[in-house]
């Protein structure tokens, strides 16, 4: 089993001025906002070009093989230079 | 062992993502495509090892990410060409795109140093938290935020990025709600 790291509960959570260090207590920022629109516009952009046709074809292929039994074969990554 | 249509199902979910995630670190389609098509197989080969229910998107970016530095110790001489021109291929490659903004933000990614891309795309763009990026790049949670911090005010300052244009926030009808934290 994994612990779970508590991050809360390192020393020094007593006595700094608590209600500043509290995540989300942050005041607004809108330069962060901004900054954060244009990143995930940039992101979402590159997200939605279309998928590679190699890399379905890929996916095909893997999946084909799973379904016979076959296991990874080694030509699967057919377009390596 | 068969792996599930499930996974194949998640897999395909995450390339989206991945190439977005791909083409961040490497400013290059071509070369994101390949870390994509590499980690399919990788994950597809070593299925056995994810577990159900566990994140597999975190999991998928961790492999491509792995073989993204793998791939950087093996081809030496041809990262330290592509850092030379890296700003020049990423204008083009943003042209490409055809949004100004595009080309910006490409270009004012490649100016970070990678530990602080990396961080600010899987928490600012990727839509990781602090904790299941500090995973996916094996450092502690305080290193993820003090990198996502240090990328933060580089690209306000290479985007020069002015509080007067900043968008009004949505929900502020009275213009008074951004202070409501306060």
């Amino acid at each position: 089993m994994a612990e779970i790291h508590d991050n809360g509960r390192k020393s020094g959570k007593n006595s700094k001025t608590k209600a500043a260090k509290m995540p989300g207590f942050q005041p607004h920022n809108p330069i962060h906002d901004m900054l954060g629109q244009k990143l995930k516009a940039y992101y979402a952009e590159i997200a939605s070009e279309p998928i590679p046709d190699r890399l379905t074809a890929l996916l095909a292929k893997l999946e084909a093989q799973s379904a016979t039994g076959d296991g990874l074969a080694d030509g699967a990554d057919g377009e390596e230079r | 062992m068969n792996t599930s249509p499930e996974f194949a199902a998640q897999l395909i979910a995450a390339i989206p993502g991945l190439r977005a995630f791909g083409v961040s670190l490497t400013a290059k389609a071509d070369r994101a495509d390949d870390l994509v098509q590499e980690t399919m197989l990788k994950a597809w080969k070593h299925h056995d090892s994810f577990e159900p229910g566990t994140n597999m998107k975190a999991w998928l970016y961790t492999i491509l990410r792995n073989e993204f530095y793998s791939q950087i110790r093996k081809r030496k001489r041809e990262v330290e060409d592509a850092d030379g021109v890296y700003a020049s291929r990423v204008a083009v490659q943003g042209a490409q795109l055809g949004h100004l903004d595009m080309a910006d933000m490409r270009t004012a990614l490649a100016q970070l140093p990678e530990d602080q891309r990396e961080a600010i795309i899987l928490v600012g763009a990727s839509g990781f938290t602090y904790e299941e990026a500090a995973d996916i790049c094996r450092v502690a949670v305080g290193t993820i935020k003090s990198r996502v911090s240090r990328a933060r005010m580089r690209l306000t300052e290479i985007l020069a990025l002015n509080p007067a244009e900043a968008p009004r926030p949505e929900k502020g009808e009275d213009g008074s709600s951004a202070r409501t934290a306060a």
